[in-house]
């Protein structure tokens, strides 16, 4: 069952459509990912179905019901946000107990055991008589959960809750996130700008642009089979490679652009000069940057090695690549929409 | 070497030190010694008017609390103040919340203009403001005063509360809102708390305003059982050209030495309040 519905999700700011016409399905215990540059509208999109902006038009259904005009205190979410936004004149005791407080009713000692509970999920039980200020950024994440999570909401909402950790602490922190989700088994809608959290996070992956969803998979889908020269780009370290052709794009990712040998030779290959320019040592792999020369214009590309890779390769060098046809991937040119293989 | 050098760093924070302090506390030693000596020791030239040459005497007191309305002024200036802290917190806090988050771009405009009207001097305004003043039939009344100084303390305080608002970041009101309160509660339970320096700073400022204020004072309030402080002490106090130095210090002292420690009590909370408004206004 569908827990969140949006029909249409349409806002203006102005003049400017920030988030135009979302039509999107989020199922129960889900990890549903909306990834996208900056500017694409991920954000107000989560904060419409929070209730923290209005719509210009379309609805939200939550659990079937039309939250469209309900505030959000009113609706059955909690939300991270990327600042965490923790109250800074209570202590993390009274921060988790926030939320339990506004819908009132406990007695202390209910609400005390409430808190705990919420505090022991994230392990923090031990930082409750302390403030805000005095918790390291990873601590002050942990804080943002538990809270959010005191309320039992039906749905959880994080916003770039993992862009204020340093890179160490992110890759533990997206494990420990992903973990504690799959044991509540909350639905959960995480947005980010970061297409590695969205690939290794998310059940489903919404890839947005300029307001509207370009393509809704699962990571893998998503990967391998983007729908659109801008997911194909956006998705990967680096985004595929893109050579434009008379009618059409053609495009194939860097780990998939290899050095030909004779062991690899066959018909199912397509081959290319490669004038290699650079090559990038990133420890375990290496980026070779060059152009593919041999067609009426210079296309510049990117291989990735991994630094095992027994194949050498330097710069100011020539050498042939060749990329599998089956990995190669066509696109319209105009639209940039998926179409079907070409031959070049 | 370094502990020489360390003391005499110290040293000179010392004497640095009790300089400002005799400065500032000077003038309150001044007054309130002023206060307790005989007319003979005073006005005698050769004498250190720092020590009692003649023993102390309580007259002066008695004259002020006995033969002049002091105390009538006392609560006459006690009833404005408290009313104008009020007034002017019922509208500053809701303009300076509105202007800080409500209105967009216009908001900053706004915040300015009203600032400006805080430097439109009284000498000009009291003379529109008598007609309106009268016209509601409030002259020679303390109701004049409560009407008028929220015009000076109302733009001032929205500006000053204005910075404090937006140095609170949105998120934390959001989150409020998305753990279960209205825009009303999130107010009430996290703008507000986290802004009590601001209104501090506010109420101080106000409440000093109310007392020191002279001319609107004279201009609207004649009769002396309507006086305010900053009005009634001196009309009572210096007659023709006899001052009388020691029930005028008196009356000063009685009011600025509580004031005094006020400030030095929420003196932290004031320079925040207003450097902040400064920065962020």
């Amino acid at each position: 069952m569908a827990v969140i519905e949006t029909k249409g999700l349409t806002k203006y700011f102005g003049e400017v459509k920030a988030v135009d016409g979302i039509d999107l399905s989020i199922q129960e215990g889900e990890l549903m990912v909306i990834l996208g540059p900056s500017g694409c509208g991920k954000t107000t999109l989560m904060r419409m179905i929070a209730g923290l902006e209005k719509p210009t038009g379309g609805e939200v259904m939550i659990a079937g019901e039309n939250v469209t005009e309900l505030p959000p205190r009113a609706r059955p979410i909690a939300m991270v946000f990327q600042s965490y936004a923790l109250y800074p004149h209570m202590t993390v005791f009274n921060n988790i107990a926030f939320p339990l407080k506004a819908r009132g009713g406990f007695s202390k000692e209910e609400l005390k055991e409430k808190v705990e509970w919420a505090a022991s999920i994230l392990g923090i039980e031990r930082l409750l008589a302390r403030k805000p200020r005095e918790l390291s950024g990873g601590e002050r994440q942990r804080v943002a959960l538990s809270r959010a999570l005191a309320k039992e909401p039906g749905v959880l909402l994080l916003d770039e809750p993992l862009s204020n950790l340093d890179a160490k602490l992110r890759a533990s922190a997206r494990d420990e996130l992903q973990r504690f989700q799959r044991r509540l088994g909350i639905t959960t809608i995480f947005v980010t700008h970061d297409q590695i959290e969205a690939l290794g996070m998310g059940d489903r992956i919404v890839v947005m642009s300029g307001g509207k969803i370009v393509q809704v998979g699962t990571p893998r889908d998503v990967y391998h089979d983007s729908s659109n020269v801008f997911v194909a780009q956006f998705l990967g370290s680096p985004g595929m490679n893109i050579l434009e052709m008379d009618d059409f794009l053609v495009g194939f990712r860097p780990e998939q652009f290899t050095l030909k040998t004779h062991e690899t030779e066959s018909d199912g290959q397509k081959t290319f000069s490669f004038s290699v320019t650079r090559v990038e040592y990133l420890g375990a792999d290496q980026l070779i940057y060059g152009n593919i020369e041999g067609y009426e214009r210079e296309y510049h590309v990117v291989a990735k090695f991994s630094s095992e890779s027994t194949s050498i390769v330097e710069a100011n060098h020539t050498y042939e690549f060749v990329v599998n046809r089956d990995q190669l991937r066509y696109f319209e040119k105009q639209a940039g929409s998926r179409i079907e293989p070409r031959s070049f | 070497m370094f502990r020489l050098k360390q003391g005499i760093r110290r040293f000179f924070f010392v004497v640095a030190l009790a300089f400002f302090c005799f400065f500032s506390a000077a003038p309150f030693v001044w007054m309130t010694i002023t206060v307790f000596k005989q007319d003979k020791d005073l006005y005698r030239s050769g004498n250190n008017p720092f020590i009692f040459n003649e023993p102390p005497t309580l007259d002066h007191l008695r004259l002020l609390f006995n033969e002049t309305n002091y105390t009538i002024f006392l609560r006459n200036s006690l009833f404005i103040g408290v009313l104008v802290v009020i007034i002017t917190l019922v509208f500053a806090l809701p303009a300076a919340y509105s202007l800080a988050r409500l209105t967009g771009r216009w908001g900053e405009r706004a915040g300015i203009g009203i600032f400006l009207v805080y430097l439109v001097p009284p000498t000009l305004l009291f003379i529109p403001l008598s007609r309106i003043v009268v016209s509601l039939g409030l002259n020679n009344t303390l109701w004049a005063l409560v009407l008028i100084y929220p015009t000076i303390s109302i733009p001032f305080s929205t500006w000053l509360l204005m910075g404090f608002f937006k140095s609170i970041p949105k998120d934390l009101e959001e989150a409020a809102m998305m753990d279960g309160y209205s825009r009303f509660g999130a107010i009430m339970r996290v703008v507000l708390p986290l802004s009590l320096s601001g209104v501090i700073a506010v109420i101080v400022f106000t409440f000093t305003l109310t007392l020191h204020e002279f001319i609107y004072a004279l201009a609207f309030v004649s009769s002396s059982a309507q006086r305010t402080i900053s009005v009634g002490v001196p009309t009572e106090l210096i007659r023709g050209d006899v001052f009388f130095w020691q029930s005028l210090m008196a009356a000063a002292a009685i009011v600025a030495i509580p004031v005094g420690i006020i400030y030095v009590f929420f003196l932290d909370r004031l320079v925040a309040g207003f450097t902040m408004g400064a920065v962020k206004g």
